[in-house]
């Protein structure tokens, strides 16, 4: 659906966007991963048609981002709320949904009842809390309904009920009628549930895969063993990056057999054991270093 | 339809927003005020010879105001491509089908639109506070011929003012250039004084700005009957002094028409100005 083939973006002398290459499938939801200056809104602006790339071409559907049709497949939410704050929700909705050729009208109200905006359309942009002008945000952006649609930091600021809502929504529309989602996002955790994982720094993609097996990869399970004396865990030997204050020794384990093994050969030696599943703050930090950048 | 609905967008911002729309008239509160204070009764003083002075003066007031309003109202209607260009707005306007050219264009329709409606405004609610105030009566057979000068100010403005967003280029600076216009505004168009007691020096130099020509073009509209009335039983040579001193002839032009040539000369040059700045724009992008 979208192919990207080594795309480039320098300014100045800086390269913000170095020769990558994207390959997305319809229906798919994409997180794009990286830190602050890593490239993400560079590539997401040369995705959307908004900056032109120095080198490199992007085909969405078989279009251009310099052809007109190209904005009609896509549906952009900005990290800010853009809309017109002095006007009302129902004032912007129009207003946006005219600015496109053909919009259909009655997938508008729907979008607008899935969203639960009909309480709100009738107050000002500029009054609502972040939460309902995120719901907005995404209602104008899903208006010309979109093949593709870019979430940059969506989940910013929003409360733990919004984000459920909106990815509930979300869900649906992509069950519905095959809507891909690319996703820039600073909540990890929000990553895991994305088909493919794209983790940029540098301008550089760094890893491309899976959730299942960036984690395989990169984020190692841990096991901690909390031993009945200092003694008897000043004896189990540490390899690197293996932890031991007091009684308790944390060790990084690959797989569930490798914990087994251990656990069986402390057994009488601890009180208790903890096992952790490796995150995406693991993978991330993993890829990415742990200096702040 | 989508350029249409642009516009639409920019009339709604500007009309749904009180304070944006008193602080365009900024100016023209000035001018109102300061004509009320001491202007009126200076000025009057120096004809007071002259029948119906006040109306006259009256008149030529509504006439520098009107244009006032066409100066100010299109330069704040025109920074709005500067709020949508700082606060990301116009990204997710590029993202419809709407192109560049057609949100540009949409940011001039609309501020010619707002300019020619405000003028009406600030025209109608002056010609109501002289009517209540000195029974001033206006003949409605010139609104065909005001009007027509209220679109041809509001273009000349439209223009200038695009030409000073292309080259301030950022919403920061917004308020000390529409500080810096809007006092300008009420010297060049001859309302905080008349033209004719400010020096030689500087009367000429006005000569060279779209401003006095301006409002030399209403005031001739609207002061027309008027002065053939005030001055029938008085010397032509104290006609010609008024004249001369209060604006109504600027650089030998004395009549609404010759001043509108006038000013459809300064939307030519403008015209001129905006293509020669977009082509160095375009080369320098």
């Amino acid at each position: 659906m979208l192919e990207v083939t080594e795309l480039t973006k320098s300014f100045g002398h800086k390269i913000a966007v170095d020769h990558i290459n994207l390959q997305i499938e319809k229906g798919q939801l994409i997180a794009f991963l990286g830190h602050n200056g890593a490239g993400k809104s560079t590539t997401i602006n040369m995705l959307t048609g908004l900056l032109k790339p120095d080198a490199g071409s992007i085909s969405l559907e078989g279009h251009q981002p310099t052809e007109n049709q190209y904005s009609h497949y896509l549906g952009v939410v900005f990290q800010d709320s853009v809309l017109d704050k002095q006007l009302t929700v129902v004032k912007n909705l129009s207003i946006a949904s005219k600015l496109y050729r053909d919009c259909d009208k009655q997938f508008c109200e729907d979008l607008m009842q899935k969203f639960e905006i009909d309480t709100i359309k009738n107050q000002k942009y500029g009054s609502l809390s972040g939460g309902q002008r995120r719901r907005v945000d995404i209602v104008r952006s899903l208006l010309s309904q979109p093949e593709l649609l870019f979430l940059d930091e969506p989940s910013t600021g929003l409360d733990i009920q919004t984000r459920k809502k909106i990815w509930e929504v979300l869900d649906q529309l992509r069950q519905e009628y095959g809507l891909t989602i690319i996703l820039t996002t600073h909540y990890l955790e929000e990553a895991n549930q994305a088909d493919w994982v794209y983790v940029m720094d540098k301008g550089k993609i760094v890893a491309s895969d899976t959730v299942d097996n960036l984690k395989a990869q990169y984020a190692k399970n841990s096991l901690t063993l909390f031993f009945k004396s200092e003694g008897l865990a000043q004896s189990m030997p540490l390899r690197e990056n293996d932890q031991r204050v007091g009684k308790k020794v944390t060790v990084k384990i690959t797989s569930y057999q490798e914990a087994m093994q251990t656990i069986n050969l402390y057994q009488n030696d601890i009180n208790d054991f903890e096992y952790v599943h490796g995150t995406m703050d693991d993978i991330f930090i993993e890829l990415t270093g742990k200096e702040i950048k | 339809m989508i350029l249409l609905n642009l516009v639409r967008r920019n009339l709604a911002l500007y009309f749904n927003n009180r304070k944006r729309i008193f602080f365009s008239l900024f100016g023209v509160l000035i001018s109102i005020i300061l004509y009320f204070v001491f202007l009126k009764s200076m000025i009057q003083r120096g004809f007071s010879s002259i029948p119906d002075g006040v109306k006259l003066l009256d008149s030529w007031l509504i006439g520098g105001t009107v244009l006032l309003a066409a100066i100010t109202t299109t330069e704040d209607s025109l920074y709005q491509k500067l709020y949508d260009r700082d606060s990301n707005r116009i990204k997710d306007l590029l993202v419809t089908d709407a192109s560049y050219a057609q949100i540009d264009i949409s940011y001039a329709i609309s501020a010619w639109l707002i300019g020619l409606i405000m003028q009406f405004i600030v025209f109608v609610i002056l010609s109501v506070i002289f009517m209540e105030s000195d029974g001033l009566s206006i003949d409605i057979s010139i609104l065909p011929q005001l009007v027509l000068g209220m679109a041809v100010s509001s273009l000349v403005w439209t223009l200038f003012n695009i030409i000073i967003v292309m080259i301030i280029k950022s919403s920061t600076l917004v308020p000390s250039i529409s500080s810096i216009i809007s006092s300008c505004a009420g010297f060049f168009a001859g309302v905080y004084m008349p033209i004719g007691s400010l020096p030689t020096g500087a009367q000429t130099f006005l000569n060279y700005t779209p401003a006095p020509y301006g409002s030399a073009m209403f005031r001739d509209v609207l002061m027309h009957n008027q002065l053939q009335t005030s001055f029938q039983h008085v010397n032509p040579s104290v006609m010609n002094d008024f004249i001369k001193t209060m604006g109504l002839k600027i650089n030998g032009f004395d009549t609404f028409n010759g001043n509108m040539m006038m000013s459809l000369l300064f939307v030519a040059i403008l015209l001129v100005v905006f293509f020669a700045l977009l082509f160095i724009n375009k080369k320098n992008a």
